[in-house]
C-alpha cells in the first residue's frame, strides 16, 4: 500500500485528525484531487483493506556527526536536534509544511488579548520516569532556559515573554511585554523537562517523547527504546531507534546501501541519483527552507546607494544553471527569503528577476559609481558557493565586470562579513524558521545581528515591526507581501536557490513524513521486514 | 621527555588561541548576542590573559586533572580513557599488518632483484606511499563492503560482540591506515637488504657454502632490519596522527576523531588532552626504538648504563 493510501486510511479510520491529514497530505505532495476524494469519503480502492503497520524492530539512523549534547536546552547542532526530539516534546510542534503549529503537549490554547496566551495541557501525559506532566514542569523548563547562568542558546526566543504563571495543574499563562506575532512558533523551542532539578539532563534525559533514552556510547551510538506509555495511543510502531555517527558522507551512503543503517541525514547531492536507482533505497525529497543568496554591503561603495549595480548582479545570476549543475537538480530558483509553499510568500515576486545579460548590461551602464571590478567573499566550508561565485564571475565577465573571488576560512568569513561588515558582496546559505518573522525580522531590520548587508530603511523597519506586533494572520500576510516587493526593488540581496531537503531511507521504511528542514519524525514510521 | 611534553603543550595552546573561533560561540549557537557571548566567555575564564589560562590548565594537569569538556561536560580523562584503547589497537594492528606485508615484500624484492616479482612489489610500494589513505579507505569500503559484502562498512564492535565481530570491524581501517607504512617498509627493507647482501660477510657466507635461505634470513636480515626498525618506531607516532583521518572515514570511535570534533568546536581542554597523550606515545615509541637498537646491534650501547 502506498503512503498516500496509508494516510487516507489513517484519516478514514480516525487515527488522525482532518487537520493533520491535510498537513501530511501536503507534505507528501498529494494532489488536490486525491485529497478532495478522500475528504469526500471516497477512499481509494487500495486503502479499503487497511494493512496494519508492522510493530517492532529497531531503526538505525546514520548521522553526519556526533551530537554536542543531548540536553535540548543546550544543544546547538542539527544532529542534536534530530536526536533529542525523539525524547523531548514541546507544547506545540511545527506542521510538516512548516508554516504553522500543531498542538502537542498543549491540547489547545487561546489568546484572550494580544499579549496573553493561555495553554491547556494534555491530561494523562507521562514522562519516561513515570511522573505526570503538570504545569509546574512547564514553568520549571521555562525558568531553566531563562536562567542567565545556565546560558541556554534557546533563551533569545523568549525575551519578549514578561512572565509565565501556573494557573492550575493543567493551565499555564504566558504574558508578553508587547504583542509578539511569532510567539507560537518560538514555543517549539521550549522542550518540556520534568521538574527534577537534581537530575543531570545531559546524561540522564527524561522527556515525554515517543522514545526513551537507553545509552549514549560516545562515538558509537545513542540508543532509545519505545516509550510504552506514550500519550499518542498505539504509537510508536518501532521498538527502538539507534543513532550512529558516521561523519564521512561516502561511508554513510555505503552503510545505507549495505543495510548497516536504515536512514541517513546530510546526503551529498552528487550521490542522490545513484541512491534513486537503487531498488532497496527510497529517496524522499521536498522543497526546503535552506536558501543561498548573493548579498551586498549596503553601507560601503560600490554597492552603497547604487541599486542599479545590485540589480545588474541579480540579473546576471543564472539561477537555473546553479540549481541544475551545482546542486545536481536538488534545488529550485529562489526570489524571496520565504519558501513558495508558505502562506506569507508573495506570488508576485516569483520570476521577478531572471537571467538576462542584456538587461544586466543596461543596469550596469546606469550604475553610479560604475566599477570595473568587485570582490565577493565565500568560504570553502560551503564549496557549492564557490562554484556559484565562479558561474557569476563568468556571466559578469561577459558584461565587462570583473569579479574577484576571495575564499576565507569559515570563522574568518563570519568575523569579516557578519561581525565587521568588511566586504563588498558575499554568497552564503541561511536557514528559515516557521513564522515569517523568522525569515525577515532578524535579517532585514536595521541594526540586527543577522542583517549582514547593513540594510537600513525606515519604511522596511516600520513594516517589520508592524508585522511582528500584529497577531492577525491576514494583516501580517499583507505586510509581508509588501516587504517582499520592497526587497525585490531595493535588492540588498538577490536570492539564488532554495535547496531541496533530501532523506534517503531503506525501502522497508514506511510512512515516513519529511519536512523542508532537518526534522526526523519517527512516531508513525514502521519497518516492513 | 617531560620537557618535550611541556613544550608541545605550550605550542599547541598558543596555536589553539591563534585559531579563529571561540568555544562560547559554539556553545551559544548562532542566535547569541554579543552581551551573552561576553558573559559566557567571562564565566568560562576565556577573557583572562593567555598565560593565566595556560597556567591554570598546567596546574590542574600536574594535579592529575585534565579538565572537563566545554561542550559535553564530561571529564577529559574519561573521554580519552574510553577512546584511547581503540586508537591504540587500530594503530598496533595497522602496524602489524604493515610489517607482515611490507617486510617480507621488501626481503623477497631484494633477494630476487630485477625479477618481475621485484618490479610488482616496488610498484605496489610506490602505490602505497603515494595513495592518500582516506581515499584508499573509501575504495576499500566500496569494494569489500558494498561490492563483496564481506566486511562492515564502518563503526566499531566492542569485545562483548565476540572476537570475530570485533576484528572484522578493524580489518578495513587497519589496512587503510597501514598502507603507507607497508609501502615505505617494503622500500626501506629492500634497499637495506640490497646493501647488506652486497657486503663482504655475505660473500663469505656464500663462499663457505651456506644455503641462500640461511644467508638471507639468518645473516642478512638481522643486519638489514636496523633501518626498518627505525622507520617502524618513528612511524608509530605518524600512524596515530593518520588515525585522525581514518577514524573519521570509518566512523571509528578513537581519540583522533575525538580531537577532530573538539578542534571544530574549539573545545580546548579536549584538544590539549588528546595532543598530550599522542605526544607521549610518540616519545615512548622513540624510546623503544632506541632500546631495540641495542638488541639488534650489540655494538650500540648508551652511555650512563652499566
Amino acid at each position: 500500500m502506498s503512503q498516500f493510501d496509508r494516510l487516507a486510511a489513517d484519516f478514514w479510520t480516525g487515527r488522525i485528525s482532518r487537520r493533520e491529514f491535510l498537513a501530511r497530505a501536503a507534505a507528501l505532495g498529494m494532489s488536490a484531487g486525491f485529497v478532495g476524494q478522500v475528504l469526500a469519503g471516497r477512499l481509494p480502492k487500495a486503502a479499503a483493506g487497511s494493512i496494519e503497520p508492522r510493530r517492532g524492530g529497531t531503526l538505525k539512523v546514520g548521522l553526519d556527526g556526533e551530537i554536542d549534547t543531548i540536553d535540548p536546552h543546550k544543544s546547538v547542532t542539527i544532529v542534536g536536534f534530530q536526536v533529542y526530539t525523539q525524547i523531548y516534546e514541546a507544547l506545540v510542534r511545527a506542521n510538516p509544511q512548516l508554516d504553522g503549529m500543531l498542538p502537542t503537549l498543549a491540547e489547545r490554547w487561546e489568546q484572550p488579548d494580544p499579549t496573553t496566551y493561555v495553554f491547556q495541557l494534555r491530561r494523562g501525559v507521562r514522562f519516561h520516569n513515570g511522573k505526570e506532566l503538570k504545569a509546574e514542569d512547564v514553568a520549571f523548563s521555562f525558568e531553566r532556559i531563562m536562567d542567565e547562568k545556565f546560558a541556554s542558546p534557546r533563551r533569545p526566543n523568549f525575551l519578549p515573554v514578561k512572565r509565565l504563571e501556573v494557573v492550575n495543574d493543567y493551565t499555564v499563562r504566558f504574558t508578553m511585554s508587547a504583542p509578539f506575532g511569532p510567539f507560537l512558533s518560538k514555543l517549539e523551542n521550549l522542550y518540556i523537562l520534568p521538574k527534577v532539578p537534581a537530575n543531570d539532563f545531559a546524561r540522564q534525559p527524561i522527556g515525554t517523547g515517543p522514545f526513551s533514552f537507553v545509552e549514549w556510547v560516545s562515538g558509537q551510538h545513542i540508543t532509545m527504546r519505545r516509550n510504552n506509555t506514550y500519550w499518542q495511543e498505539n504509537l510508536p510502531y518501532l521498538a527502538g531507534v539507534q543513532f550512529r555517527p558516521i561523519p564521512e558522507p561516502s561511508t554513510r551512503v555505503v552503510a545505507l546501501r549495505t543495510g548497516d543503517i536504515d536512514v541517513m541525514n546530510a546526503v551529498p547531492p552528487k550521490d542522490v541519483s545513484t541512491l534513486e536507482k537503487d531498488s532497496k533505497i527510497k529517496v524522499y525529497r521536498v522543497n526546503g527552507v535552506v536558501r543561498d543568496h548573493l548579498g551586498f554591503q549596503m553601507q560601503k561603495p560600490p554597492f552603497m546607494n547604487n541599486p542599479n549595480l545590485r540589480l545588474a548582479l541579480s540579473w546576471a545570476t543564472d539561477r537555473k544553471t546553479i540549481a541544475d549543475d551545482v546542486l545536481f537538480g536538488l534545488a529550485k530558483p529562489a526570489w524571496a527569503p520565504i519558501p513558495e509553499s508558505h502562506w506569507a510568500f508573495n506570488p508576485k515576486v516569483r520570476n521577478a528577476h531572471g537571467y538576462d545579460l542584456d538587461r544586466a548590461r543596461r543596469y550596469l551602464a546606469e550604475a553610479n559609481p560604475k566599477p570595473t571590478q568587485i570582490t565577493i567573499k565565500v568560504s570553502p566550508t560551503y564549496p557549492d558557493q564557490i562554484k556559484m561565485a565562479e558561474l557569476l564571475q563568468a556571466s559578469l565577465s561577459q558584461i565587462g565586470l570583473r569579479l574577484n573571488i576571495v575564499q576565507l576560512e569559515w570563522s574568518t568569513w563570519i568575523r569579516e562579513v557578519v561581525s565587521q561588515g568588511d566586504y563588498e558582496s558575499e554568497i552564503v546559505l541561511i536557514s528559515g524558521g516557521i513564522d515569517p518573522d523568522d525569515f525577515f525580522y532578524q535579517w532585514f531590520k536595521s541594526g540586527q545581528v543577522f542583517n549582514l548587508w547593513r540594510y537600513n530603511d525606515p519604511r522596511m523597519d516600520e513594516m517589520l515591526d508592524k508585522a511582528r506586533l500584529s497577531t492577525v494572520q491576514k494583516d501580517r500576510q499583507a505586510l509581508y507581501f509588501q516587504i517582499q516587493e520592497k526587497l525585490m526593488a531595493d535588492a540588498p540581496l538577490s536570492h539564488i536557490i532554495y535547496r531541496e531537503s533530501v532523506v534517503p531511507t531503506t525501502a522497508d521504511l514506511r510512512d515516513y513524513v519529511m519536512t523542508g528542514r532537518y526534522d526526523m519524525d519517527f512516531r508513525r514510521v514502521w519497518l516492513a521486514r | 621527555m617531560i620537557l618535550v611534553l611541556f613544550g608541545i603543550s605550550a605550542v599547541v595552546f598558543i596555536m589553539l588561541k591563534l585559531t579563529p573561533g571561540d568555544p562560547a560561540a559554539t556553545m551559544l549557537g548562532v542566535q547569541a548576542t554579543p552581551q551573552e557571548l561576553a558573559r559566557v566567555r567571562h564565566a568560562m575564564g576565556l577573557d583572562r590573559p593567555w598565560a593565566a589560562q595556560y597556567g591554570l590548565w598546567l596546574r590542574n594537569l600536574l594535579a592529575g586533572d585534565f579538565g572537563v569538556s566545554y561542550i559535553s561536560r564530561k571529564p577529559v580523562a574519561e573521554l580519552i580513557a574510553t577512546r584511547f584503547p581503540v586508537t591504540l589497537e587500530l594503530t598496533v594492528l595497522a602496524m602489524l599488518l604493515a610489517a607482515v606485508i611490507g617486510i617480507p615484500a621488501g626481503i623477497i624484492s631484494a633477494a630476487r632483484r630485477y625479477s618481475s616479482l621485484d618490479y610488482s612489489i616496488t610498484s605496489f610500494a610506490l602505490f602505497g606511499v603515494s595513495m592518500p589513505s582516506f581515499w584508499f579507505g573509501i575504495l576499500l569500503i566500496l569494494f569489500f563492503s558494498l561490492y563483496l559484502r564481506w566486511l562492515p562498512s564502518s563503526g566499531y564492535a566492542a569485545f562483548d560482540r565476540g572476537l570475530v565481530e570485533h576484528l572484522k570491524h578493524f580489518v578495513l581501517p587497519a589496512l587503510a591506515l597501514g598502507l603507507f607504512l607497508s609501502g615505505s617498509l617494503a622500500r626501506f627493507t629492500r634497499s637495506s637488504m640490497v646493501e647488506t647482501l652486497a657486503r663482504e660477510f655475505i660473500r663469505t657466507g656464500r663462499a663457505k657454502g651456506l644455503s641462500e635461505r640461511v644467508v638471507v634470513y639468518r645473516h642478512a636480515l638481522k643486519n638489514a632490519l636496523i633501518p626498518t626498525v627505525t622507520v617502524l618506531g618513528l612511524q608509530f607516532g605518524f600512524l596515530m596522527g593518520g588515525a585522525v583521518i581514518i577514524e573519521q572515514v570509518f566512523a571509528f570511535p578513537g581519540v583522533g576523531w575525538l580531537a577532530l570534533i573538539a578542534i571544530g568546536q574549539r573545545d580546548y581542554p579536549v584538544v590539549m588532552g588528546v595532543v598530550l597523550v599522542i605526544a607521549a606515545v610518540f616519545a615512548v615509541s622513540n624510546l623503544l626504538v632506541d632500546i631495540a637498537y641495542t638488541w639488534l646491534d650489540p655494538r650500540i650501547r648508551y652511555e650512563g648504563r652499566a
